[in-house]
């Protein structure tokens, strides 16, 4: 138990998580880049192999990751939270006078008054100053002890701040047992049942999304979102990043977007006149240029090395449409017609390579159907977290920025009538900063018991 | 372009000031410290009015209204070099001790001149629409209490410096001119001391602010990004100092180390998370 | 108008009796004697290392020369001093005293004190009604002299004295001393000196601790200070930001477990070690621990000798200085005396501030 107690042991607790989140940070993570996780597995197989058996690619979500955090809020609960700061034991008369020597700020000086007398004109003084006074008890006939102190309140800055950590970790652990969390895709109008909710729906009604002009990055995305109990609308909302539906402590956050693939319309233009296709339906060519259809939509064509096309990500950033050219006389052709790129086309032959060929028409617009990435989250932690979130704030306001003030006054029997007094003082933010109300504290003394 | 020229009158000055702090070093004089003061106060001044000049720029973009334009590199370098003058304006109004300057304004002038480096070779005072995920009210306060803190943490770098110097000068039983004119030990120790003290809650407050954030935005308060994580190193590491000082009453040396291990996670929680992560940096929209 | 100087200081070779003679007439006395012998403007600047006698010699009163006002200072002495005396007259005069205020002259080169002292003689005879014009401008200008080569030369940067040295470096590790005890360990002559020096820094307590104690209770009585008995000073140690050790001990009475079993209840407050016995009272790897500075008589001896080589190397443009604004002082005067209106520039132009030293503080 005093092991757990010492602060060496729990520095070097911290010491030792800081350092594996530093680890966590350089080693690529399976939790973010998995991709990363599987290229350093493959080069090195005997090291990856040494790293995953140490949990190295999983830190931050690892047993022993946990058990640090955990021992870390069980040390602190044990320092710290067990130990008010009110309940501290009141200094002996003896105490007092042992330790007033050791105290950072020191003074002394000759009364001329009776000690007794001079004990009451400085308790007053110092009340007057805005101290709280109180005697410490064990005071023989003639020597009094004095213990006074302002800004009290300071000595609960610890207790406070440290007390926080625990709610906070308490706050994860929560999360960790009893919330949940995952992502749904729904393309636009499509519904998605909410896990380990049964018989909850949510339905995304439409999703919108506008970029900046130039740059193309993007300025805006939001879902409509509908949350439905078979059928009833607990929910309804119009969700963007920074702007989630929460209900209870179940919360639906704009995560990403993209294309589906599925597309509703999509217009070809050429010289001869312009014509809208539809999914699954051949359409003629004005100008008795032929029939065309449609087979597939890439949102965001790439072409791979060997040539073939491919999906570089899913959102539509360079969507292209591969269609069926039925040319009066001709052989059905394949190509890749590109809506960003109107100079190009790609034809495509029987083994899937590309080839670049002029355009015989263009690719003017297309309507894909994109899909939503809503990520969801019951998170029971919440309530705890911020509360220990804004305990955290109030215990450092106190520790750091109230300064707290103590003072030690021992009054002894001097020569005769006289009394001899020695004063300790300390301070929250170091003698620096108290040396000079201290200094002025001891003049006043001075005046008072003389 | 006239927040350019204004900017770069203000990294003039601010130079200026960081020369004369490294003259205070080596020559009696007040003055030297006294017109360091000055010219970093213009200084500021032309800075502030660069900034007013780019706000209004930005918030000609509708969505970047009444956010700060800190969504750059040269935005970001630009408010850092401001949190670092003005917080060394502050501190040196306070204790006085122009021997400081020498110290803290070097990193001033770094952050100055990589703003200055940013605008001239890097497409100007680069104005972009600020990402979705960064149109919070948030945007104004989490990163501006992170630098704040970041700015007092340099200064306390500065004065851990000029208290290792002045240790050096002591041990060597030789001392120089030099070691008549830095600060006593203790002074300095308590200074270090009181400004991690200042700067702390400051950081962890805007970290756990960054976490309510990013409830809001993705539903978890943490993610263990790169910058997520160095930023708590940072807090731990100053969580050590802070312990150990008051706690088992490291003094001196030992405790500089500390803090000054606290500050290198600082700059690279600011910069060099950047080069091993995309994620949270100040273009990404996450 | 002329400027008439003459005078003896610790170089010149008088008889220590001429100085104490001097200096048993008394200022005022001088002054009226030389006001019975027609010199209307005179200084008189009287030291334990220097007698100097200023006067003007202008043209209508009946006052003697220099060979007179010689002839007087001897006569006041008691004795005839011959070479011993010197005697200048005009642009040397006005040389020398911006020398003297300067603390080119001093017995300690650079010394402070001698602008207090000069400043006194001034005011002594402003209050007789001894000086004029030419004295009342001659002095204040040598007072500014002063401060000035003090303040662009390193003619009087740096601590000359071993205790001196000490405050300064305790100094630099506690800020103020104000807060600081100290602790002396022995009783001899070097414990005693440094004790004063120790009060006149102002430290809050001062302790002495002597192998026997009744020594150290009397030494402690002279200084106000705690007596402490032998065995008891490792206790203190804890408290204590100062400790100088001065016993005659062959071994070293402080050694390093003691001093880092000290440290280990001291909270991280650095301690200072001044240890200027012979032999060492403090074993020397003491001073490897952290948060320890340990210096010995021979490293505080090594500052000072330093101090005073590096104020050795600033004669050069402390004289320089000197010489100029003497330059510019006769020049004004003999533009007064020619009726001429002429001001002298009360900051003389900055092309001579070279060697200038950051290196602060009173000697």
């Amino acid at each position: 138990m005093e092991m757990f107690r010492s602060v060496k042991f729990n520095v070097g607790l911290i010491c030792v998580l800081a350092f594996a989140c530093g680890v966590g940070s350089f080693i690529p993570q399976a939790a973010e880049s998995p991709e990363r996780v599987e290229v350093f597995l493959r080069a090195q197989p005997f090291w990856g192999g040494v790293l995953e058996g140490a949990g190295l690619f999983n830190v931050f979500r690892n047993w022993w990751f946990f058990s640090l955090l955990a021992l870390l809020g069980f040390d602190i609960a044990l320092c710290k939270c067990l130990r008010l700061p009110g309940l501290e034991p009141q200094e002996s008369a003896e105490e007092v006078a042992q330790s007033i020597g050791g105290r950072p700020l020191r003074a002394s000086f000759m009364g001329g008054v009776r000690p007794a007398a001079a004990a009451e004109a400085i308790r007053s003084l110092l009340r007057a100053s805005g101290y709280s006074v109180r005697q410490a008890p064990g005071a023989d006939s003639d020597r009094v002890a004095l213990c006074a102190s302002r800004h009290r309140l300071q000595r609960w800055g610890s207790f406070i701040s440290h007390s926080s950590m625990v709610v906070i970790l308490a706050g994860g652990l929560v999360k960790l047992v009893f919330g949940f969390q995952g992502s749904l895709a729904i393309p636009e109008g499509g519904q998605a049942p909410v896990p380990r909710r049964p018989g909850w729906e949510l339905a995304m009604d439409r999703f919108q999304v506008e970029h900046y002009q130039g740059s193309g990055s993007p300025k805006l995305f939001a879902s409509d979102l509908r949350l439905l109990d078979r059928g009833r609308v607990l929910a309804q909302k119009l969700i963007r990043v920074n702007k989630p539906m929460v209900i209870g402590r179940l919360g639906f956050y704009q995560e990403t977007w993209g294309a589906t693939g599925a597309w509703r319309s999509a217009t070809l233009s050429s010289p001869q006149g312009d014509v809208v296709l539809r999914p699954g339906r051949a359409q003629a060519l004005p100008g008795g240029r032929g029939r065309v259809s449609v087979g597939e939509l890439i949102p965001d064509i790439a072409i791979a090395e060997d040539g073939h096309a491919h999906q570089a990500s899913s959102e539509p950033r360079n969507p292209a449409l591969r269609v069926r050219w039925e040319a009066p006389g001709q052989k059905p052709r394949a190509l890749w017609l590109l809506r960003d790129e109107p100079d190009a086309a790609f034809a495509e032959d029987a083994r899937g390579v590309l080839s670049r060929v002029p355009p015989p028409f263009r690719l003017a617009a297309v309507d894909m159907v994109l899909f939503s990435g809503i990520q969801f989250v019951y998170d029971p932690g919440y309530p705890l977290i911020v509360a220990g979130a804004l305990a955290w704030l109030a215990g450092m306001m106190l520790l750091f920025y109230l300064h707290g003030r103590r003072l030690w006054v021992l009054v002894s029997p001097g020569t005769g009538q006289a009394c001899r007094v020695l004063m300790g003082g300390w301070n929250s933010q170091g003698p620096v900063a108290y040396r000079d109300e201290f200094e002025a504290l001891t003049e006043r003394m001075r005046e008072v018991s003389s | 372009m006239m927040e350019l020229v204004l900017f770069q009158a203000a990294a003039a000055l601010y130079t200026a000031g960081t020369v004369l702090g490294f003259i205070y070093l080596w020559n009696r004089g007040e003055r030297w410290s006294r017109w360091m003061y000055y010219l970093l106060a213009v200084g500021v001044a032309f800075h502030l009015a660069s900034s007013g000049l780019r706000l209004a720029a930005f918030w000609a973009i509708p969505e970047n209204r009444f956010f700060v334009p800190i969504n750059s590199f040269f935005g970001a370098l630009s408010a850092m070099t401001l949190a670092i003058t003005g917080t060394f304006i502050v501190v040196e109004g306070r204790h006085r001790l122009g021997i400081l300057g020498a110290f803290v304004l070097p990193w001033a002038w770094l952050a100055a001149a990589g703003t200055a480096f940013r605008g001239y070779s890097m497409g100007g005072t680069e104005i972009h629409g600020l990402a979705p995920a960064l149109q919070s009210y948030w945007m104004n306060i989490h990163p501006l209490v992170i630098m704040v803190s970041y700015a007092i943490f340099g200064n306390a770098f500065g004065v851990g410096l000029a208290l290792l110097i002045q240790e050096r000068q002591l041990r060597s039983k030789r001392p120089q001119e030099l070691c008549y004119r830095l600060p006593s030990i203790e002074e300095l120790d308590n200074l270090n001391y009181r400004l991690i003290a200042v700067a702390f809650p400051i950081l962890t407050v805007g970290i756990i602010m960054g976490g309510i954030w990013a409830h809001e935005a993705w539903g978890r308060f943490w993610g263990w990004d790169a910058k997520e994580t160095w930023s708590l190193i940072t807090a731990l590491i100053y969580a050590v100092f802070l312990h150990m000082r008051l706690v088992a009453g490291w003094r001196g040396r030992k405790a500089v180390y500390t803090s000054m291990c606290g500050f290198a996670c600082v700059l690279f929680t600011f910069i060099g998370v950047n080069f091993i992560s995309q994620l949270h940096g100040y273009l990404s929209a996450r | 108008m002329e400027l008439l100087l003459a005078g003896i200081n610790h170089k010149s070779g008088a008889p220590v009796s001429v100085r104490e003679n001097l200096a048993a007439k008394g200022t005022p006395e001088i002054l009226r004697r030389l006001r019975e012998a027609g010199w209307t403007e005179a200084v008189v600047i009287s030291t334990c290392n220097r007698c100097e006698v200023y006067v003007v010699r202008s043209g209508g009163a009946p006052c003697g020369g220099l060979s007179e006002l010689a002839r007087l200072v001897e006569g006041l002495g008691g004795t005839n001093l011959g070479s011993h005396l010197y005697r200048r007259q005009g642009a040397e005069a006005v040389n020398h005293l911006f020398c003297v205020t300067a603390g080119l002259d001093s017995l300690v080169l650079g010394e402070n004190e001698i602008l207090g002292q000069v400043k006194t003689a001034y005011e002594a005879a402003f209050a007789a009604g001894a000086t004029g014009k030419l004295t009342n401008i001659l002095f204040q200008r040598a007072l500014f002299v002063g401060k000035k080569v003090r303040g662009e030369t390193g003619i009087s940067a740096g601590q000359l004295s071993v205790s001196s040295v000490a405050v300064a470096l305790a100094e630099r590790i506690f800020g103020s001393l104000k807060e600081s005890s100290v602790l002396i360990l022995g009783a001899g002559q070097m414990a005693e000196l440094a004790a004063r020096h120790l009060l006149s820094a102002k430290v809050s307590r001062l302790y002495i601790a002597n192998r026997t104690f009744e020594r150290g209770r009397e030494l402690a009585e002279k200084f106000q200070a705690e007596a402490v008995r032998w065995e008891d000073f490792p206790r203190l140690l804890r408290s204590v930001d100062v400790v100088l050790t001065s016993t005659g001990a062959t071994e070293p009475v402080l050694t390093r477990a003691m001093v880092s079993a000290a440290m280990e209840a001291r909270m991280g407050r650095s301690l200072f070690l001044i240890d200027i016995a012979m032999p060492r009272d403090v074993e020397d790897v003491a001073g490897e621990l952290d948060q320890v500075y340990l210096y010995t008589l021979k490293d505080l001896q090594g500052i000072v000798d330093e101090n005073m080589g590096q104020r050795r190397k600033e004669i050069i443009a402390a004289q320089a200085l000197v010489d100029r604004v003497t330059e510019e002082f006769a020049g004004w005067l003999t533009d007064t005396a020619a009726g001429k209106k002429a001001s002298l520039r009360h900051a003389p132009g900055r092309s001579a501030r070279r060697g200038e030293r950051p290196f602060g503080g009173a000697s």
